[in-house]
């Protein structure tokens, strides 16, 4: 018999870093929080921290592209009302139209 | 004079406030019957406020961050303290009458180990408890309770988004170049309450007093700065930070660490904090106050105290119905929209009694 002293497949070892997959996440925080490891704390963490990479990345494009804003961001009512002046003031031709 | 319900507090003996805080000032200033209903007769809406809460576990959490830091903990340590605070304390239900005391009161609370000098218990409660804040009767909570998320639909103001919130932002400022500073009993400054007398005696001959609870004290750049964390729905541009100059709070937090607290502060360090349905952005920006603006501002807090003195005096608060709509609504245009003879009745059946007290203590 042959006993291997070399560690283990990395791709084996779990670590509180691990991404867990999103029904995992959802069932962490429907538990009791008292009832989490710290591992299970990390594992929040670290899909939280996916996420704002996620988030960073589509920013960062956004801006590259020129694109306006986020669409889901929530704007002030001061933004709401430039947005409503503005519009007054588009022309057939602004939206590609030819007549 | 008219016959206003209050209840024992600190700050107050009968109809006046000797005691001022940027809350009550600010409310006296919106409107004096909206300060007669909520800080002397102590009206409240039942439901929920989510924003509020919101607001308050945000400060919470970052509270221990901070306290977790200073005490050495490490970055990932000290994020995993807040984030199971986060988890921790979206945790609720919405709050019934005490079966005790029949006081609106009584709500479920994860309590750790409860100082028998404070809950009256001779025991050490832990774990889920339903609480009452007023009385102290606690009674073991059958389960795990509703989150939050569960409330009144705010989209954005979510269990999930309250935790992402924490630990977007707590990364957002890894390096953080303000640095928290150490008080001289070895404490880190974090909810710091402070009081000072001002040169303007009350009715009974004492000095009126100005209270107020600052987030946390820091250092940058050689000097010291009060550091305020503001949550928002709204994006967070130049606008955002203007509207704190001129503002009651900025301008209390900047005299009260000058006058005090043994380090005066230069000024107001805010952190802004998005947060949106998918994401939660942050924005830092400063606020200051010359000298000659912190002098304006105090003689025109003279003013206001004095001015809700003689309300108090006469017993009469009158309606700035200039200010119904400010802030999304006043919570109690419904009441003072109806005829007088029947707004008891409806603030009975619409609204439960929470008692503010500018000099409750908190924190360190």
């Amino acid at each position: 018999m042959t006993i291997s002293n070399s560690p283990p497949d990395s791709e084996t070892i779990s670590t509180p870093l691990t991404i867990p997959d999103p029904a995992s996440l959802d069932e962490l925080f429907s538990r009791d929080p008292l009832e989490l490891t710290d591992s299970d704390v990390d594992c929040i963490v670290a899909k939280l921290r996916e996420d704002r990479k996620r988030w960073a990345a589509e920013e960062r494009e956004s801006a590259a592209a020129g694109r306006r804003p986020n669409p889901r961001a929530v704007q002030s009512p001061e933004e709401k009302a430039k947005a409503k002046e503005a519009v007054k003031k588009l022309t057939i031709a602004d939206l590609g139209i030819k007549l | 004079m008219s016959n206003v319900q209050t209840a024992e507090r600190k700050a107050f003996r009968g109809n006046f406030q000797l005691a001022w805080d940027s809350t009550s000032l600010g409310i006296f200033k919106e409107c004096p019957r909206k300060y007669q209903l909520a800080i002397l007769e102590g009206w409240t809406g039942k439901a929920l406020n989510i924003h509020l809460t919101f607001g308050i576990l945000v400060h919470e959490c970052l509270e221990a961050y901070d306290r977790a830091r200073a005490e050495g903990q490490e970055y990932e340590d000290a994020v995993r303290v807040a984030t199971r605070r986060a988890l921790e304390g979206s945790v609720t239900t919405p709050v019934e009458d005490c079966p005790k005391c029949g006081k609106h009161t009584y709500e479920v609370a994860l309590l750790h180990s409860f100082d028998p000098a404070i809950s009256g218990s001779p025991e050490i409660l832990s774990g889920w408890h339903w609480y009452c804040t007023a009385c102290h009767y606690s009674s073991e909570a059958r389960a795990f309770p509703r989150p939050l998320a569960e409330f009144p639909p705010i989209k954005t103001k979510t269990r999930y988004n309250l935790v992402r919130t924490i630990v977007w932002y707590l990364d957002y400022f890894k390096d953080d170049p303000l640095k928290t500073i150490t008080l001289a009993n070895g404490k880190p400054a974090v909810e710091l309450s402070f009081r000072f007398e001002l040169p303007l005696d009350n009715p009974f001959g004492e000095p009126y007093l100005l209270s107020g609870h600052l987030d946390r004290l820091v250092e940058f750049g050689g000097d010291v700065w009060v550091n305020d964390r503001k949550t928002t729905g709204g994006t967070i541009s130049t606008d955002f930070f203007s509207h704190f100059s001129p503002d009651n709070q900025m301008s209390l937090y900047t005299a009260g660490s000058q006058i005090a607290l043994s380090v005066p502060a230069k000024g107001v360090i805010i952190d802004g904090m998005q947060i949106a349905v998918n994401f939660s952005r942050f924005q830092r920006g400063f606020v200051t106050r010359t000298n000659s603006q912190m002098i304006e501002w105090l003689a025109d807090t003279h003013y206001w105290i004095k001015q809700a003195e003689a309300r108090a005096a006469e017993g009469r608060w009158p309606m700035n119905d200039k200010s119904c709509g400010n802030y999304g609504g006043c919570p109690f245009r419904g009441i003072c929209g109806k005829d007088p003879a029947v707004r008891q009745t409806f603030l009975q059946s619409d609204f439960h009694r929470s008692w503010w007290d500018p000099l409750e203590p908190r924190g360190t």
